[in-house]
């Protein structure tokens, strides 16, 4: 692989022991990938998550007492912090794990983070551009800003986008790289996706149908918005490993179907049909009944358009007392929401809201939840696993909140 | 013992032996394994109730969330990390969790891929094997 002078100082450790400890990571990742030079990254998204991991403290500790700084724009993921401490003492979020999680925010505090903790970094300001590469981690922020925004990310995990961040450099291999990006599977539609669920069962199926493979959906409507591809992506990535996708006149690499194939011709076509979607929701569904402990909205992190709704659809409702109706989305968007006055009528309802965080990994075991309902594909797929380990009724928003009102 | 020699791309080099575990379904070490045990802890996988401790493990690819890298890592600090990895092609995730475990903690993880897909028949999960790397030639006894 070759370095360049800069790449070199800093691997031989001129520029001191966080670059050269990044550059050992990145070298040795781009020389197993084939990377044949380093590249210069506009921003990072970094996890900051499992607290409970001795791992994920120690490699940030490490990195710490290196004196290690980000040197690009670098927000990070949802997680136990600061802003919803408090909210999570309503649900018992034992203390320890609390401690630890503040040690692993102070870190990254340290680093220089943006602290937006979200998983849909590019709401808040994290928003590359066209053809610009980033290091990224958070499946689903990868897979939105590989298709959507068109800038150029591989999946990373934690250590790995720490260390591109703090030397600003990325391996060039995978999707950085414009040959990787081709379609190569077709996907058509003989029904119209409208409501945000069926985007998110869409994409478990398209995930189920080319795991690993670059699909472009060739007749997505119209009507198709940002949080659609969000949802869509989303479970996509989650269900099939996929870290690109194009749909045509809609995404920037796929202003035409040849475009997205580079003119190659598709390896298969798919064509999805109502009935998959409905294959799609059973298989989804791991509940045995609907008796539920909580609703669970907001994964990704709800935005300012869903908030909207869920505020049309709880007005005037009240929520049963013994279950939680809870809404994850970011804290600036929650802010904007407040002054939509939505959170007046949301809370008046007796759902909860909380800020910057995520479901996965909290301690629902210990608040005592065995089965939750959601119109996320992506909790559908996630809560089933440890440590959650939920049953999980998935349904659409309207029927969510049928079930928390009667 | 038979000695196969076969192609293959060495990610982390080294020479093991132990007990395989096979897999045709692809699989994720986020939620798929318990870190504190070795575990296989996704109910889906057909690998439900093994446990990867020390085993020389063989599954065509990862999946699921860019935390698995990780939950290898932490498999790894506790000891509870797989001697070896075998994939058709590795996902950077785990080449991730595999460099990390490296350079944080001194374990090494032979990690290999790339090899010719007949040897997931050859090998079933329980064989006593041994693997040698060498850059793109492997060699494995069993």
């Amino acid at each position: 692989m070759y370095l360049s002078d800069i790449d070199k100082r800093m691997y031989y450790g001129e520029r001191g022991l966080a670059h050269q400890f990044s550059m050992q990571i990145l070298v040795r990742l781009g020389e197993i990938y084939g990377a044949k030079r380093m590249v210069p990254i506009k921003s990072a998204h970094v996890g900051c998550v499992y607290p409970q991991f001795g791992a994920a403290i120690e490699i940030m500790k490490k990195i710490d007492d290196m004196k290690g700084k980000f040197c690009v724009y670098t927000s990070a993921n949802p997680i136990l912090n600061p802003i919803n401490f408090n909210k999570w003492n309503e649900l018992n979020e034992p203390l320890k794990l609390q401690k630890l999680a503040k040690k692993q925010i102070a870190y990254v505090l340290k680093m220089g983070v943006v602290p937006v903790w979200t998983c849909t970094p590019y709401f808040e300001g994290n928003l590359p551009n066209y053809g610009e590469i980033i290091s990224w981690e958070e499946s689903s922020a990868v897979i939105f800003a590989n298709s959507v925004l068109g800038a150029r990310t591989n999946r990373t995990t934690m250590g790995v986008d720490i260390a591109s961040s703090i030397v600003g450099r990325a391996p060039e291999y995978g999707l950085l790289l414009h040959k990787n990006r081709k379609a190569n599977i077709s996907i058509k539609l003989n029904f119209e996706p409208k409501k945000l669920f069926e985007y998110g069962t869409l994409g478990y199926t398209i995930g189920k149908l080319c795991g690993g493979k670059v699909p472009v959906i060739e007749n997505l409507p119209e009507s198709t918005n940002v949080n659609h591809l969000k949802v869509l992506g989303a479970s996509m990535a989650t269900k099939g490993g996929i870290s690109i996708f194009h749909a045509v006149g809609i995404t920037p690499e796929a202003r035409t179907k040849e475009e997205a194939f580079q003119n190659n011709k598709p390896e298969f076509e798919h064509i999805i049909t109502q009935k998959d979607i409905k294959d799609s929701i059973i298989e989804l569904n791991t509940a045995k009944s609907k008796k539920i402990d909580a609703i669970v909205i907001g994964c990704p992190h709800a935005g300012i358009d869903e908030i909207k709704e869920l505020a049309i659809l709880l007005n005037g409702k009240k929520i049963n007392k013994d279950l939680y109706f809870c809404i994850f989305s970011s804290e600036r968007t929650i802010e904007l929401a407040k002054k939509m006055e939505l959170i007046k009528i949301i809370k008046k309802s007796g759902a909860k809201i909380f800020p910057g965080s995520c479901l996965v990994s909290q301690s629902t075991k210990l608040w005592g939840w065995k089965s939750v309902a959601t119109n996320s594909a992506k909790y559908a797929l996630t809560l089933p696993l440890k440590p959650n380990e939920l049953d999980v009724y998935y349904t659409d928003l309207e029927e969510c909140i049928d079930l928390a009102v009667n | 013992m038979r000695k196969l020699v076969t192609k293959g791309r060495t990610i982390s080099e080294g020479i093991v032996e132990g007990n395989a575990l096979v897999s045709k379904e692809n699989f994720s070490f986020s939620h798929g394994i318990d870190p504190y045990t070795g575990n296989v802890c996704d109910k889906l996988h057909e690998w439900t109730g093994e446990n990867i401790t020390n085993k020389i493990i063989f599954f065509p690819f990862g999946k699921g969330s860019t935390t698995g890298g990780l939950w290898l890592l932490e498999a790894a600090r506790l000891g509870n990390n797989p001697k070896a990895i075998i994939n058709l092609e590795m996902d950077p995730i785990i080449a991730s969790g595999i460099i990390l475990a490296d350079l944080l903690y001194n374990i090494r993880i032979v990690a290999l891929d790339r090899l010719e897909e007949k040897i997931f028949d050859l090998i079933e999960t329980g064989n006593f094997i041994r693997i040698e790397t060498l850059k793109e030639k492997i060699i494995i006894n069993l």
